[in-house]
């Protein structure tokens, strides 16, 4: 049973998160809880003091709470999904990390639209409800058919914790999987993709994939990206990356906003499974 | 639906009747090819037969008999047959001139939903031979416009939506394409300084809902209005970029006439301009 903590408001991003979770409860046996967290309006949007502000902070909770209980209500009713949410007012990253420690969560998910330019995304995974996260956490963009996934490295590091956490969560014939290395050529701009053939993949992919003893069991095929200045291929990558239902990463431990692999990852049109490489 | 194949002597032109074909195939449409001849404003037309007085050439008066051969051959060949009478023949008009304003002029007087013409792709799109025809048309219609070209690798159709009115007949032209390419949908929403307008959103959300009662599970992209153009000019090789191009839409402000043009003439793949 995987115990899910999914972040919603009345976005249509949290739409997309809810039927991806109700989508994927379908797989594996799951108990989803949604919580709310209403940003705490300190300074202007404050209306007064008191029994003001408690009474319109009262009415903004019921009303939020009013629009979440119907969009669960929109859900197929087999989903496993507590009807009420958890309800909060305060910091979103503060609460929702708080709850996280306390409820022993397996997994954590949050919606957000497929934005082109990739910096609401490093935003969004530099926020501490992410990288200080104590279970994997699903970024979910689009609601895919379950048919494939890929693990996306960057050279030297170890699929097993990534493969360890992506086997809790999912059997192991769910879906099949592709490992994915980006490589990184300093001084070159864009990215694109490269396939290469199975028997082509770097010796560094085929020994990190055999270390982790997953090569034989349920790796597909394996591709390499790299870095590349030819406008011409840009398009590539997306291209590539739109054929899986989730890609599975670490977490950057760095956020530079011109990291490349941060702008594939933005790439992933589908959803992103991070965990914390340590 | 009306639609309005616009066709000259060129073989471009048989791609487009034929996707006008498929697309009939699965549509109540009502179609009409429109023959046009190089040569001085003299307009004369006769529906659903050839002219006999007009002075046409032969090779445009032959051709037009191959295209309604071949739209209706595609019927016969069709396993699921539309209408119980089977196919209706398409009407056919003919016309000399200028032909951006016999065909712009046409499909007020028809009042066509669509306007469909192929173009030279190997030649930047052109209509015999220099013509920008099809960049004007997609530009100036009143009326949607497909510009059919030889798509390789098209993979979606991508809509963009930056307004909320949008169509009926928009709609169903739209799941006509995914259906027509076995193409993902994909739905492109644009971002004003950061924000998605809240009914561009909502919009967005009935969009999903309508596509999934058709069996269709659209995809949801946002994209910064001043990032637009570099969007565009990434996906337009893949996919079939629809623009929803309505009188206050934001995409109209964005996306001037001559990106338009610039659209029509270096996509590789083809081109719907809704409206």
């Amino acid at each position: 049973m995987i115990t899910t903590l999914i972040s919603v408001d009345s976005s249509l991003a949290s739409q997309i998160a809810l039927r991806y979770c109700c989508q994927m409860a379908k797989m594996v046996s799951m108990d989803i809880r949604s919580i709310h967290i209403e940003k705490n309006s300190h300074g202007a949007a404050a209306p007064g003091t008191g029994w003001v502000r408690q009474t319109w902070e009262s009415s903004t909770m019921e009303t939020a709470r009013d629009e979440i209980v119907n969009l669960v209500e929109a859900l197929p009713s087999a989903c496993p999904i507590s009807k009420v949410p958890k309800l909060a007012m305060g910091d979103p990253d503060e609460e929702i990390c708080h709850e996280l420690e306390s409820g022993r969560y397996d997994l954590f998910v949050e919606g957000m639209l497929h934005n082109f330019d990739p910096t609401s995304f490093c935003e969004r995974i530099r926020t501490r409800r992410f990288y200080q996260s104590a279970c994997p956490v699903l970024l979910v963009k689009n609601m895919p058919a379950f048919r494939q996934a890929a693990f996306l490295l960057t050279p030297g590091e170890r699929p097993g914790p990534l493969a360890d956490a992506f086997r809790k969560l999912f059997p192991k014939d769910a879906m099949k999987i592709d490992l994915i290395e980006v490589q990184h050529v300093p001084g070159l701009a864009t990215v694109s993709a490269k396939r290469h053939r199975h028997d082509e993949n770097s010796a560094a992919l085929a020994d990190t994939a055999m270390d982790a003893d997953i090569a034989g069991q349920f790796i597909n095929q394996g591709w390499t990206l790299r870095h590349h200045k030819q406008v011409g291929e840009l398009a590539e990558t997306p291209v590539l990356l739109r054929n899986y239902s989730l890609v599975a990463s670490y977490l950057p431990r760095e956020f530079r906003r011109r990291d490349p692999l941060l702008k594939v990852l933005n790439q992933v049109p589908t959803a992103n499974l991070l965990c914390c490489s340590s | 639906m009306q639609i309005l194949v616009a066709v000259n002597t060129e073989p471009y032109s048989n791609l487009a009747v034929d996707q006008v074909a498929r697309l009939a195939a699965n549509t109540n449409a009502k179609v009409t090819i429109l023959g046009i001849a190089q040569g001085k404003h003299n307009r004369a037309k006769r529906q659903t037969s050839l002219p006999a007085n007009l002075e046409i050439d032969d090779a445009l008066q032959g051709a037009i008999g191959e295209y309604r051969d071949r739209f209706v051959g595609h019927f016969a060949r069709s396993v699921q047959m539309p209408f119980e009478s089977g196919p209706e023949a398409p009407g056919i008009r003919l016309c000399m001139g200028n032909a951006s304003k016999e065909i712009l002029s046409e499909s007020r007087e028809l009042e066509s939903d669509l306007i469909v013409l192929g173009c030279d792709d190997a030649n930047g799109c052109t209509w015999n031979n220099a013509q920008e025809v099809p960049r004007q048309i997609a530009s100036e219609a009143y009326c949607s416009v497909y510009i059919a070209k030889k798509d390789t690798a098209v993979d979606r159709v991508v809509c963009c939506l930056g307004h909320e009115e949008i169509s009926q007949q928009s709609l169903e032209m739209v799941s006509q394409f995914v259906t027509l390419y076995g193409a993902r949908l994909q739905m492109v929403g644009l971002l004003e300084r950061g924000e998605l307008k809240s009914d561009i959103e909502k919009k967005l959300g009935w969009l999903i809902s309508y596509y999934g009662t058709k069996k269709i599970e659209p995809w949801v992209e946002v994209v910064e209005a001043r990032k637009f153009d570099d969007f565009v000019a990434s996906e337009a090789r893949y996919a079939l970029m629809a623009l929803w191009m309505g009188k206050e839409a934001l995409l109209r402000r964005i996306f001037s006439k001559a990106k338009m043009s610039r659209l029509v003439k270096t996509s590789e793949s083809s081109a719907l301009v809704l409206r």
